[in-house]
């Protein structure tokens, strides 16, 4: 049986929502040309994203404190 | 002794996100490699099998039922030049189950950028980081 979203490791989970967002952003970027109007705003996308992803290790340690 | 690399290289992506294979797709289709997918190990054995001539394995490590590097070791019992990119957020896990990769064996952390991917994909394949 395959397992259910409960069964599945939510810091996991987060960081694969967070890994999606950083690398559509990229690719996103990739593609927009140099003076395009909505690179900025892409580029603080995947920089969110980025900071989250750092984020989830710390969440990580102090859901594991007893 | 470096195995031969077909000029269009078939790549399969093992990841249990669909949206993470689409990235993967995405980027690797645009450098010109063929790519297949699996959304779990026993289905990216089951691929192999029917197109052996796959020459890079790209392995999420946390997939369920049946964990990354064991589908790896898996495959490659099978298919011993087959080249294998494990990609995780969680590289610690990795390195304690497998202090030192094989050869032919690499890692890239999520989350990864398109140059990263493509670079690693490169330098597995072809021993430098862009394609020929």
């Amino acid at each position: 049986m395959p397992d259910s979203p409960s069964d599945v490791d939510p810091l996991h989970q987060l960081k694969n929502q967070l890994s999606i967002i950083v690398s559509f952003a990229a690719i996103l970027l990739e593609d927009l040309d140099q003076g395009d109007k909505h690179r900025e705003d892409v580029a603080a996308i995947a920089k969110a994203a980025q900071d989250a992803f750092a984020l989830v290790p710390r969440l990580s340690a102090r859901t594991s404190e007893p | 002794v470096k195995t031969r690399v077909a000029e269009s290289p078939t790549v399969l992506v093992v990841d249990d996100e669909a949206p993470l294979r689409e990235i993967a797709r995405r980027i690797l289709e645009r450098e010109g490699y063929t790519v297949l997918e699996a959304s779990n190990g026993m289905d990216a054995i089951a691929e192999l099998e029917k197109a052996p001539a796959i020459d890079l394995l790209i392995a999420d490590l946390q997939m369920p039922e049946l964990p990354g590097e064991e589908m790896a070791r898996r495959c490659r019992a099978a298919f011993p030049d087959l080249k294998v990119l494990y990609v995780s957020g969680v590289i610690d896990r990795l390195l304690n189950e497998r202090p030192v990769l094989w050869q032919d064996e690499a890692f890239l952390e999520k989350p990864f950028t398109a140059a990263g991917l493509r670079e690693a994909v490169a330098l597995l394949l072809y021993g430098r980081l862009s394609k020929p």
